[in-house]
């Protein structure tokens, strides 16, 4: 068998991507919202590789498979609909999140991740007049009960990474490994699986549902990821190097991203 | 005897008398999702009439459209998914102005909202959410809207909203003809304006009705529910317009910096929106700039 070729020089969201999309199966349907390139990317690199019949919806241009040939900064914009072959707006979207046999995925992210893999969004401080005042809930409590959700971020810090979340937007774990069944999870849903960050990858402690160090990238290491994580997070005894994108997988992502603004975003 | 040709009503109005309908203290609710299909050229005309103390109801995810009415003091609450410049960031007249505790902001998810305009779109008297909004926080901090009820069915809690009209609904769309058929491309669009009481449109192009019906299967407006159509050219700017132009990148950057404080954001007011009209407006903005958005 050939030896697979890494690339070696590389971005960080470009290495997400890669990681991403290798997680996404033939046959699936997933969903992302706005400022989704990471997600974007990922969907295209996947459909390009290992799995040519992937669905995916970009829900704020409702375009499903959009063949728009390359990433733009704005996933709401009308052009998404190039190539794409229907059309479903937010209430149609809205319906099947709520069943979750319809949707197998979701990628979300936030200003503040906790252990548990919950997402803040909305606010910090007191409701009425809040220290910080995030953008909103917006679709990542609905999105939260897909089979399955991938939390993404552009950058990894501790005010990022929380210990506890002032506000469930989109909730992870909750409180631990009962945290979803106590709130009505659909039977189906099986969480968040991984908190992919511009250093590392984090999944979850099956037993404690605690974020667990799964990989650490190439460039990074262990002791870093301890100093920039607000949260203290499971580290097994030996954490592997995530894998680098492969040429190929590379040479797609700059293909799909003439612009350049997967460099630009972490 | 002369024939009288019966004439079909035509409800394309001016923006003034359009926005007249719009009083101090009103429900009003503004379509557009992210940079897209905003009718931002509606928003500047509330701001020139001065009004107060509205209550918005913008789709799941507004943008500047809200931001600008929020930034001139019009508006007293806030039915709140999201609000933010898509990409380029964070709202900033929204943000400065909840954290100083002069914006209400009544907290929801999209599909709560969504399902409080459905429950009024179809006059029934609530609409359930699904399972997995218990024990999260949204409802918490709503309890107004999110209440937590026994399904009469199998007895099992589950999350209902209650029925959110508007008096006032505005959208914009890329296309209309005079009668008010539309496609609506905005991904939200299509509940707001069946949830509302009084339905204005504002559209970059008058059609024909023969576009109407050469594209019959996908109109999503029906003009029996329009009560105004405006005809306002470059109406979504500076958001996007589908098939028309795509988002001002740079007038958003310098609207997100004018805002950052009421002295600038004032000036920015004089400068685009008080005392202009549309034309001005367009003026101001500068056709190089506009021609630079087209697509094609």
């Amino acid at each position: 068998m050939p030896e697979t070729k890494h690339a070696k020089e590389y971005c960080p969201a470009e290495l997400m991507a890669a990681f991403l999309s290798r997680d996404l199966k033939d046959d699936e349907l997933g969903v992302f919202g706005a400022f989704s390139q990471i997600p974007w990317a990922a969907c295209q690199l996947a459909r390009a590789t290992h799995a040519p019949s992937l669905w995916f919806i970009c829900g704020p241009s409702a375009a499903i498979n959009s063949k728009l040939p390359k990433l733009m900064w704005s996933v709401s914009d009308n052009r998404m609909h190039v190539g794409a072959e229907g059309r479903i707006t937010l209430d149609g979207v809205m319906d099947m999140q709520g069943n979750p046999t319809f949707i197998d995925f979701g990628f979300y992210g936030g200003f503040q991740i906790d252990r548990f893999g919950n997402l803040n969004i909305a606010y910090v401080g007191e409701q009425a007049r809040p220290k910080f005042r995030g953008p909103g809930t917006v679709g990542t409590m609905a999105t939260a009960w897909l089979n399955r959700v991938y939390l993404f971020t552009h950058a990894h810090t501790p005010r990022l990474l929380v210990e506890k979340v002032d506000f469930i937007s989109g909730p992870g774990f909750i409180d631990g490994p009962k945290g979803r069944e106590n709130a009505g999870s659909p039977a189906r849903s099986e969480g968040p699986r991984y908190i992919v960050t511009p250093i590392c990858v984090f999944d979850f402690d099956p037993a404690t549902k605690q974020a667990r160090l799964k990989s650490v990238h190439p460039g990074h290491t262990v002791a870093e990821v301890k100093s920039r994580t607000g949260f203290k997070p499971i580290i097994p005894s030996k954490v592997p190097e995530t894998e680098p994108p492969t040429v190929e997988e590379l040479a797609f992502l700059r293909a799909f991203d003439p612009d350049r603004i997967l460099p630009q975003l972490c | 005897m002369a024939a009288i040709k019966p004439v079909r009503r035509s409800k394309v109005v001016s923006m003034e008398e359009a926005a007249s309908v719009v009083k101090d203290g009103m429900m009003i609710s503004i379509g557009g999702n992210h940079s897209h299909e905003a009718p931002s050229a509606f928003s500047r005309e509330l701001v020139r009439r001065g009004l107060k103390n509205l209550t918005l109801v913008p789709s799941n995810a507004a943008g500047y459209q809200v931001d600008v009415l929020i930034g001139a003091g019009c508006v007293g609450s806030l039915y709140n998914s999201y609000c933010g410049l898509d990409y380029i960031g964070s709202a900033p007249n929204y943000r400065r102005f909840a954290e100083s505790g002069n914006l209400k902001v009544v907290e929801f998810d999209e599909m709560g909202l969504m399902r409080g305009l459905k429950a009024s779109a179809a006059g029934v008297a609530f609409f359930p959410l699904p399972d997995g909004f218990l024990g999260v926080d949204v409802w918490k901090v709503n309890p107004d809207f999110y209440k937590v009820i026994l399904d009469p069915f199998t007895g099992k809690k589950v999350v209902v909203m209650p029925p959110i009209r508007p008096q006032v609904c505005v959208v914009h769309v890329p296309k209309c003809d005079v009668y008010g058929n539309a496609i609506e491309p905005g991904v939200f669009d299509d509940v707001l304006h069946q949830a509302a009481e009084h339905v204005i449109v504002t559209t970059d192009e008058i059609v024909p009705l023969e576009y109407t019906q050469a594209h019959h299967t996908e109109v999503t407006l029906i003009g029996k529910f329009v009560d105004a159509i405006v005809k306002v050219p470059y109406g979504a700017h500076p958001g996007q317009c589908s098939g028309q132009y795509t988002h001002d990148e740079e007038h958003m950057k310098e609207y997100q910096l004018a805002a950052k404080d009421d002295a600038s954001f004032t000036k920015f007011l004089e400068k685009y929106v008080y005392g202009k009209t549309n034309e001005q407006y367009l003026e101001a903005v500068g056709l190089s700039r506009l021609l630079k958005l087209k697509y094609y």
